[in-house]
């Protein structure tokens, strides 16, 4: 049914359900799943990002690094080693348009995110009441495609009846 | 002393007249020939009236905001100027000079205007070179020759007051006089002096710069 | 970046202890022209300058940050030793040609004699860059300009994605609106800084409407889209030159009447009027008029082509940020408050205001000159935080977007309290959609 299922990671923990819904999807549909992080720049206009190390320039050095977080953190939840299924993307700039940007080139199917984010890695994580931050409210808004919120680990994207139904 | 004298009042006062026009002559000429070379900008946005409104709001006192930022300072160098120059042209002990080499002579004004002048110029001149000391961003730009300017375009005026008044010794006085006035002359091409006559190009060029390009007002 | 890329940044920000006197000697000499002659000569020292420069006052009125100092310790050592420099002064100079002047030019309208130190800074920085000395934000986008034709490294692709992106966006709200790329004859070719396309492509959004309603005859060209110029603040006037002519040339192409730059400042100045003469036009004239979007959208609000609900007028105080190359360098400053006055009832000025005001310590290349200049640039933007202080404004309208990144970060820094918005975000918001062109859905909010 899916092909590309475009995954919003935000590396905490408040987008983990929705990577497990990705993964699950994914795996079930034989997708392809994308791992897709922006980081984010503090002015409208220029090209400088906030990173853990301060701000910067989003240099090749600062992707690479990223990447390999992302690959860290992501790949241990993947139950299989080396999966070939998943790609991870890295992008600086605005989160939500980044991420409708790159939904439109590679026409992906879906995108699955978390309701809402820190936007500063440096500031101590605060315990927001939830709620739908900017990035969930622009990308369900413009994407080109459907996408879908998850916002408790109860959520799953593949049909329970069907996946039951076939490995029953 | 009397062949000193008539020496300085006569080849001498020839030399330095002749270096003073010769002088700003060439240097106008020489600025004249690179800007055709290497300042197009210049003459691609020539417009008079511009030029003129940048010269003349920089040529009254407080006439632009620059000026109107330190009140005193500009009314002080207005008036420095104003003596500087009336006061050699129009003293009537120098046209009677002229008179009797020439046959020519301008308009000269009473002696006791000259004399309030001078001592206006003479009073300016140490509140310039007082400013240069006190102010900390004019010092930090001064070196020793632009105090040594403003001695020597004091001291003109200095001596001719002091001969005139027969103070001190009068030949002495009026050497030196004649002295620091060729000294003058002979400095200004070669000097920032020679904002004289350069004053009214830079103020053109950036007349038209702002003004003919932009509309903005550069005063 | 490549590794090429990488590798040339890097080269040209590392230190190196070659300093190539011959290149020096040429480029001084090249510019040895009456102008320069006469400013290092006749410089009275009087010091007037200092008052003028929004550095000397926010850092207590030092008088190392005076214009008069600044140049004479750079261009006029320069010019004293003959080129015979070494690798500590040419730092110095970077320092002072980079992290201490904007090349705002207000300095020069304060000089009795209307020294223009700003012309003298911008060949120090030709000089360094000869040397291959730059700040690395700078040096990076030398690098796109180089490879792609624009700052950002965004190909032609992308920019035609996005447009069409946005297109599609807008027509939701205002039916028909597209961004016709390389019409031919088209009366204006609008003209864009790369982070608009690439980083808020809004604001093509918000053109696009804007022209729409006012029934425009616009294309956007597929390349000679960028009319930023970064090389020439970097002190590449090669590149500057060559960057300007994309412009032109593609201009000239397509046969558009006008070219048309975005609210931005320092294209304006390169475009109109360092443009011609990096590019190597004697006469200094561009081959095709150029307008600012300031002056154009100013003409769609005062011949009602655009008209503005009155409900939707601004009822804040406003202020407006006069950017140095659109008010002062670009003749533009009452064009921008009789738009504004249009626009908000409630417009405080700043003083000093127009042609005199201050910089708003981000331009001259410091915001994209990076993170390491940050704490500079909000130490001597005090001076402009403390002019939108005393206004009482709520709102600044920024029609640069150098200005706009400046003005957000000295609204965090001194705590201002205000918003900064652009003329396009308040004019796409508060103009009247005739009924033709509204779409055809039942009325939906935007």
């Amino acid at each position: 049914m899916y092909k590309k299922i475009l995954f919003c990671a935000d590396l905490y923990a408040g987008s983990d359900y929705a990577f497990a819904a990705a993964l699950d999807l994914a795996e079930r549909s034989d997708a392809e799943l994308i791992v897709f992080h922006v980081l984010e720049s503090r002015h409208r206009y220029s090209g400088q990002v906030i990173t853990e190390d301060g701000e910067t320039w989003a240099g090749p050095e600062i992707y690479e690094k990223l990447k390999r977080k992302l690959k860290e953190y992501y790949f241990i939840r993947i139950e299989k080693e080396n999966p070939e299924f998943v790609r991870i993307e890295v992008r600086a700039g605005v989160p939500w348009m980044e991420i409708v940007r790159f939904a439109r080139k590679e026409k992906v199917d879906l995108i699955v995110m978390g309701s809402y984010t820190i936007h500063d890695p440096r500031q101590p994580m605060e315990l927001e009441k939830p709620h739908l931050g900017e990035n969930a409210q622009k990308v369900s808004l413009r994407a080109p495609c459907p996408v879908s919120i998850i916002t408790s680990p109860k959520q799953r994207l593949a049909m329970e009846k069907a996946a039951d139904a076939h490995t029953a | 002393m009397n062949n000193l004298y008539n020496f300085l009042t006569g080849p001498a006062l020839w030399f330095s007249f002749a270096v003073f026009l010769v002088g700003l002559l060439v240097r106008l000429v020489f600025l004249f020939g690179l800007s055709r070379e290497r300042d197009r900008v210049f003459y691609n946005h020539i417009d008079w009236r511009w030029a003129f409104r940048s010269i003349w709001h920089w040529l009254i006192p407080w006439g632009s905001a620059s000026m109107r930022l330190q009140p005193f300072f500009s009314l002080v160098f207005f008036v420095f100027h104003v003596g500087l120059l009336a006061v050699p042209l129009f003293l009537s002990a120098h046209n009677m000079l002229w008179d009797e080499a020439f046959g020519l002579s301008l308009w000269s004004m009473p002696d006791v205007i000259a004399d309030i002048l001078t001592v206006l110029v003479i009073l300016c001149a140490i509140f310039l070179f007082v400013r240069r000391l006190a102010r900390a961003e004019v010092r930090i730009l001064s070196g020793i020759w632009d105090y040594c300017i403003i001695l020597i375009s004091a001291a003109p005026f200095v001596t001719g007051f002091l001969a005139y008044h027969q103070l001190l010794d009068y030949d002495l006085m009026m050497v030196l006089h004649v002295i620091t006035g060729e000294l003058l002359l002979i400095l200004i091409p070669f000097t920032k002096l020679g904002h004289m006559m350069l004053f009214f190009f830079t103020r053109s060029f950036i007349g038209f710069e702002m003004g003919t390009r932009r509309g903005a007002r550069s005063w | 970046m490549s590794t090429n890329e990488q590798a040339a940044v890097k080269a040209a920000t590392e230190t190196e202890n070659k300093v190539n006197t011959k290149k020096i000697r040429e480029i001084l000499d090249a510019n040895n022209g009456a102008r320069i002659r006469t400013w290092l000569s006749i410089c009275a020292r009087c010091g007037l300058c200092a008052e003028s420069c929004f550095f000397y006052l926010a850092h207590n009125k030092d008088p190392k940050l005076s214009p008069a100092y600044k140049f004479k310790n750079t261009l006029g050592e320069l010019y004293r030793r003959k080129g015979y420099v070494d690798w500590t002064f040419l730092k110095k100079c970077a320092d002072i040609a980079w992290g201490e002047c904007t090349t705002c030019k207000r300095c020069s309208m304060y000089c009795p004699f209307g020294i223009d130190i700003a012309t003298m800074i911008a060949t120090v920085r030709a000089i360094l860059f000869s040397q291959g000395i730059a700040p690395e934000g700078l040096m990076r986008t030398v690098v796109n300009y180089r490879e792609t034709g624009n700052q950002m490294g965004m190909s032609s692709e992308d920019f035609i994605e996005t447009c069409e992106w946005m297109a599609e966006e807008s027509s939701e709200e205002i039916r028909g609106v597209t961004i016709p790329i390389d019409k031919k004859g088209a009366k204006y070719m609008y003209t864009v800084n790369p982070r608009e396309p690439m980083f808020y492509p809004q604001d093509l959004a918000m053109a696009a409407k804007i022209f729409t309603v006012a029934g425009e005859d616009w294309t956007m060209p597929s390349t000679g889209w960028d009319c930023t110029n970064l090389p020439m603040f970097a002190g590449d006037k090669a590149l500057a030159g060559q960057v300007v002519r994309n412009m032109y040339d593609k201009a000239v192409e397509l046969g558009v009447k006008n070219i048309l730059i975005t609210e931005c400042g320092h294209a304006f100045r390169s475009a109109l009027f360092e443009g011609p003469y990096l590019a190597g036009y004697q006469d200094g004239k561009t081959p095709v008029p150029v307008i600012h979007s300031v002056q154009l959208l100013y003409e769609y609000v005062r011949d009602g082509r655009i008209k503005i609900d009155p409900a939707k007028r601004i009822k804040e105080p406003v202020t407006y940020q006069d950017p140095c190359n659109v008010s002062r360098n670009g003749g533009l400053w009452e064009e921008g408050r009789k738009l504004v006055a249009y626009l908000a009832e409630d417009f405080r000025d700043m003083t000093p205001n127009r042609e005199h005001n201050h910089c708003c310590g981000g331009g001259g290349g410091f915001i994209p000159m990076g993170p390491e200049y940050k704490a500079r640039r909000m130490a001597s933007g005090r001076i402009k935080a403390e002019q939108i202080k005393a206004t009482g404004a709520k709102i600044v309208i920024a029609p640069c977007h150098n200005c706009f990144d400046q003005l957000g970060d000295l609204n965090k820094e001194y705590k201002l309290g205000v918003k900064i918005l652009s003329l396009k975000e308040i004019i796409s918001e508060a103009m009247i959609v005739p009924d033709n062109l509204k779409p055809e859905e039942a009325d939906e909010e935007a």
